[in-house]
């Protein structure tokens, strides 16, 4: 009887141009020097490849895609911590905000520096909003990172607050 | 990413790994090559051949060692069933063991070999007891500066572990 299960390529290739964008923007929020980047991008890409040899079906492909994702990032931020600069709190990202400078700052600018400041966050706040700007319910996402729907809410909550701010504060200093 | 540069970017990866291993595997044979000149020209000195014997079994070991903890396998078979907090306690979990025993899997191999060497120096009417002790003054004190480095490295995964669960 033939198999009809669909094989490593198949799965790629449907992970690829499902999730393909926001493996894009997750490789971002790990990584700030655009060379170091790629690799980490393509290292997700080989990891995901890889992985799916191994995919039964358990869960959905997108949960797959994502923790397989986050962990190989996640991995890389941990194997090179002694260079990084130290990823922060939440309260510590928070305090950096408020006691900078007013500056004018533009849209883009802005959106640069939300970038900025979701690279700084620990992997686990991390993972959370950026689950949570690609769309996904508290249950996925709580599914993904192991935190309870409630935590995660509660995550949310605190750092779209944060960011919130961020953006108001650039929009008062772009009048 | 493309199947193909994927595909072309795992086969290098594979490459990378088995030129990783030869050049490991080169490296130990060299080792072992220069060490027999060595202890052909040593033979009154049955303590030091004994001593370099210690020394490169001491390394197979760390070698060895090195390689059972970098499994390609078993990181993508846990990056993918495991939730990203979990995958995230459990690195950090590995990596605080990993310095918590490096004086079993690191520093005790070598032990043996470093010691034997410095009495059969001590011994040997050439060197003598003076030059044995400096050289067991500056192998403990980077012995201990290992353990020490390693050992603040623990603590500090070991505090990150706390807040994950609190």
């Amino acid at each position: 009887m033939a198999d009809n299960r669909p094989t490593r390529d198949d799965l790629y290739t449907e992970a690829v141009a499902s999730c393909g964008s926001a493996l894009d923007r997750l490789a971002r929020a790990y990584e700030v020097d655009p060379d170091k980047r790629r690799d980490l991008l393509q290292e997700i890409h080989v990891a995901l490849w890889q992985s799916f040899e191994d995919f039964e079906g358990r869960c959905s492909l997108k949960t797959w895609v994502y923790r397989v994702a986050h962990n190989t990032a996640t991995s890389v931020v941990i194997r090179k911590k002694m260079r990084a600069p130290a990823l922060v709190d939440l309260e510590e990202v928070d305090a950096s905000v408020q006691n900078e400078s007013e500056q004018v700052l533009d849209h883009q600018a802005t959106l640069d520096r939300v970038w900025a400041l979701i690279q700084k966050l620990k992997p686990q706040d991390k993972q959370v909003i950026l689950l949570y700007l690609e769309g996904m319910d508290s249950a996925l996402i709580g599914e993904i990172t192991g935190f309870s729907p409630g935590n995660v809410a509660t995550k949310i909550h605190r750092i779209k607050n944060l960011l919130s701010r961020k953006f108001h504060q650039g929009e008062r200093s772009a009048k | 990413m493309s199947l193909e540069e994927v595909r072309a970017k795992a086969q290098q990866f594979q490459k990378r790994i088995r030129r990783r291993n030869i050049r490991e595997y080169s490296a130990m044979v060299l080792a072992l090559v220069m060490a027999i000149p060595l202890a052909v020209f040593f033979r009154s000195f049955p303590l030091i051949v004994v001593a370099m014997g210690l020394i490169i079994a001491g390394t197979l070991f760390i070698a060895y060692q090195f390689r059972k903890r970098m499994s390609t396998r078993s990181f993508l078979a846990e990056a993918a069933s495991m939730s990203c907090l979990e995958f995230y306690r459990r690195e950090l979990e590995r990596q605080r063991d990993a310095n918590l025993r490096i004086w079993s899997w690191y520093i005790l191999p070598m032990l043996p070999g470093t010691a034997m060497m410095l009495i059969g120096m001590a011994l040997m009417p050439a060197l003598g007891p003076g030059v044995a002790l400096f050289y067991a003054v500056a192998f403990t004190a980077a012995f201990i500066f290992t353990g020490v480095a390693n050992k603040r490295g623990a603590r500090r995964l070991q505090q990150k572990i706390d807040e994950l669960r609190s």
